[in-house]
């Protein structure tokens, strides 16, 4: 006569003892623990293995890039080139500007107020920090507070402060869910609520019409409002009341090696939405 | 054995490699090891989750809902007529 057997054996056992899945779950447990109980120490452990991921993937990026086309890369480089002679035209035409409004309202070196800036290494960033944050190795020990505002390359605001351990701070990117900002686009500076779309992403609403177009810039405030992003595609039906903006970053947030974290002041409290959780 | 270093490669991709290789790890392990799924994605949440970015702890519920599939499937596997 058949019999039939329902063996339910715990997940967590072996005959012999306990599983290798529960080795792993008392292991993982611990680190959860490390991590709640001393933050510090659970960085100071990790950081070297975000450094050595780095590395990997540095490496890896180098050595896939080997086999890039020859002739989009030339591509590539000449477009590059054109974007710098544009640029420091730009740069020029401001440095211009500057020196006559100096002229003309007198401000001096004295007058300018220097907010000290705190030079941080990127320890872990996107995709490695998958939830649009950075980890960075200076925390209050070298002056960082939660609140202060982290800038990339070219002084490109990239988000906010969020925790502030002893030597090390994590940086929620503006890029984040759920964090939003407000800001201005284009050169009529036309107000807008900037929304982190996860992915290194920026969206933002306008209503129609707007005078808006792809490749304008997107300004967040620092000290002043400071280019952020840049308009690369206008979603929505055209009979719609409304528009979405999708906006890349100024600085390729996958690439990102130093940052500089300082107080941008009100200008940035005011701007941070109330229901976002990372006001500071 | 070969359990023990599936269990220990996937743990190794969360952090040196992308997440595609780690969910394909995760899948195969689920039905071997469905426990260290679970551990795994408490693993990567513990390395990069922030409550500040306001999202959802993914990867514990990806490691959750994809080890509980595996222990289903293996609990019906071995109700078996002998």
């Amino acid at each position: 006569m058949k019999k039939t057997f329902l063996t339910r054996r715990n997940a967590f056992l072996l005959s012999g003892g306990v599983s290798w899945g529960g080795y792993a779950l008392i292991i993982v447990l611990l680190l959860i623990a490390v991590r709640l109980i001393v933050p510090n120490v659970y960085f100071h452990i990790f950081a070297p293995v975000f450094r050595s991921a780095d590395a990997l993937a540095s490496t890896s990026h180098s050595f896939f890039g080997f086999f890039n086309s020859s002739a989009e890369l030339t591509k590539a480089n000449e477009r590059l080139l054109q974007e710098n002679a544009a640029l420091a035209n730009e740069n020029e035409a401001l440095i211009q500007k500057e020196a006559s409004l100096e002229a003309l309202l007198g401000t001096s070196e004295s007058n300018r107020i220097i907010t000290p800036a705190v030079l941080a290494g990127v320890i872990a960033r996107p995709p490695e920090s998958p939830y649009d944050t950075l980890i960075v190795d200076k925390g209050t020990h070298s002056g960082v507070v939660v609140g202060q505002e982290a800038f990339g390359p070219g002084n490109v605001p990239l988000g906010v402060v969020t925790t502030a351990l002893a030597d090390f701070s994590r940086i929620t990117l503006f890029s984040a869910p759920g964090m939003s900002a407000i800001g201005s686009v284009g050169s009529k500076n036309i107000p807008l609520t900037v929304m982190g779309g996860g992915g290194g992403v920026l969206n933002a609403s306008l209503t129609r019409p707007s005078d808006v177009a792809v490749g304008d810039l997107v300004f967040l405030p620092g000290p002043g409002a400071l280019p952020a992003g840049k308009v690369v595609r206008i979603d929505g039906d055209p009979t719609s009341p409304s528009m979405t903006l999708r906006i890349q970053p100024r600085v390729n947030l996958f690439t990102l090696y130093f940052v500089t974290i300082r107080d941008a002041g009100e200008s940035l409290k005011g701007t941070l939405m109330t229901a976002t959780t990372t006001k500071p | 054995m070969s359990n023990v270093v599936l269990i220990i490669s996937a743990f190794v991709s969360v952090i040196f490699f992308p997440w595609l290789l780690t969910a394909g790890l995760a899948i195969v392990l689920a039905f071997i090891e469905p426990v260290a799924v679970i551990a795994l994605g408490l693993f990567a949440d513990t390395l990069y989750y922030s409550v500040h970015a306001g999202g959802l702890p993914l990867f514990t519920f990806g490691g959750l809902i994809l080890g509980g599939i595996g222990l289903l499937v293996r609990n019906q596997l071995r109700a078996s007529t002998m």
